[in-house]
């Protein structure tokens, strides 16, 4: 009857082989085409605020960090006097006093003098 | 029947949502890697279902670079739980589709259309024709929705409620959208083999 034979009628053609085939050779992009759709998309892509960019430019949020890290180091070195000698500004107010003191004297002359 | 398969479309499915939503974190953050990556990930599928639902390479060329460019306009203000970007594509493409076959459709019923009575440049040209190549002009004849689901069913290999979402019907308009599709791709290209003789290499 017509019925049954539009019942079988699909079942005689495999057409799972031939959805098989189509997934296995999906139609190809035209060359240029995904170059194309890159370029729109660096195109639209949204621009960063300038902080974002600067950050990004020293290598994220850990070369903040060192960049930070290494400028606080910077400055110590350059305000830092050498262990073995006076620190200046310790020296503040007291290079008068030493000329009030008894170092003068000391120094002065006829103190050693007596002694030859 | 299709319960298992669904089930492994939906668990590849979350995964690519989970890495396509990064990528798009990304490209929004302004990695321009991540644009590379979301290409190369996302168009080759989108190009390939505006192939087989419009018939027409240049056509299809313009909608996957269309579609891919309001994904780049939208990559701003991504909602990762709301859309899954595939889905948001597909959706997109199957649209823009729509709107090109109801523009052309007058003038191209006839170029779609390939004779019932076989001449032999049509005959030579089928037999030499892959199997794929049989289907694909069997697809364009088939009535547009039932086209897109049956494309996005049986060759993309989505899940029913993610292909609901892209024709923004129910499942259940889906399962009958893609059960009448099939039906009729079946007799018609078994109608195809008999009229032209090339049982051979298609059964």
């Amino acid at each position: 009857m017509h019925w049954g034979i539009m019942m079988t009628q699909p079942d005689d053609f495999d057409l799972e082989a031939a959805f098989d085939a189509a997934r296995a050779q999906p139609p190809q992009m035209p060359d240029g085409l995904l170059m194309r759709i890159v370029a729109d998309g660096e195109a639209a892509q949204p621009a960063l605020p300038l902080w974002r960019r600067l950050i990004a430019a020293v290598g994220g949020p850990a070369g903040v960090g060192g960049l930070v890290t290494a400028t606080v180091a910077g400055f110590w070195l350059g305000v830092a006097p050498p262990l073995d000698t006076v620190d200046p500004i310790m020296l503040i107010g007291t290079v008068d006093m030493a000329g009030d003191d008894g170092m003068t004297d000391l120094l002065g002359f006829g103190w050693d003098s007596e002694e030859g | 029947m299709k319960d298992s398969d669904d089930q492994t479309a939906q668990i590849a499915q979350s995964a690519a949502r989970d890495a396509d939503a990064v990528l798009l974190a990304r490209y929004a953050a302004g990695d321009v890697a991540a644009a590379r990556l979301l290409a190369a990930r996302l168009s080759p599928r989108a190009y390939a279902h505006a192939y087989r639902v419009l018939g027409d390479r240049a056509e299809a060329e313009d909608v996957a670079q269309e579609g891919m460019l309001r994904l780049w306009k939208q990559a701003a203000e991504w909602d990762a739980g709301r859309a899954q970007a595939a889905t948001w594509l597909f959706r997109v493409v199957a649209n823009l589709c729509t709107d090109r076959l109801r523009i052309r459709r007058p003038d191209t019923l006839e170029a779609v259309d390939i004779p019932a009575d076989p001449t032999p440049g049509v005959e030579a040209r089928l037999q030499d024709a892959a199997r794929h190549d049989a289907l694909q002009a069997a697809l364009l004849r088939l009535p547009e929705r039932q086209r897109q689901a049956v494309v996005l069913r049986h060759i993309e290999g989505l899940a029913n409620p993610q292909i609901a979402e892209i024709l923004e019907v129910g499942v259940e308009a889906v399962e009958s959208l893609t059960a009448r599709g099939k039906r009729a791709l079946a007799a018609d290209m078994a109608g195809q083999r008999d009229a032209l003789g090339y049982n051979d290499d298609t059964a």
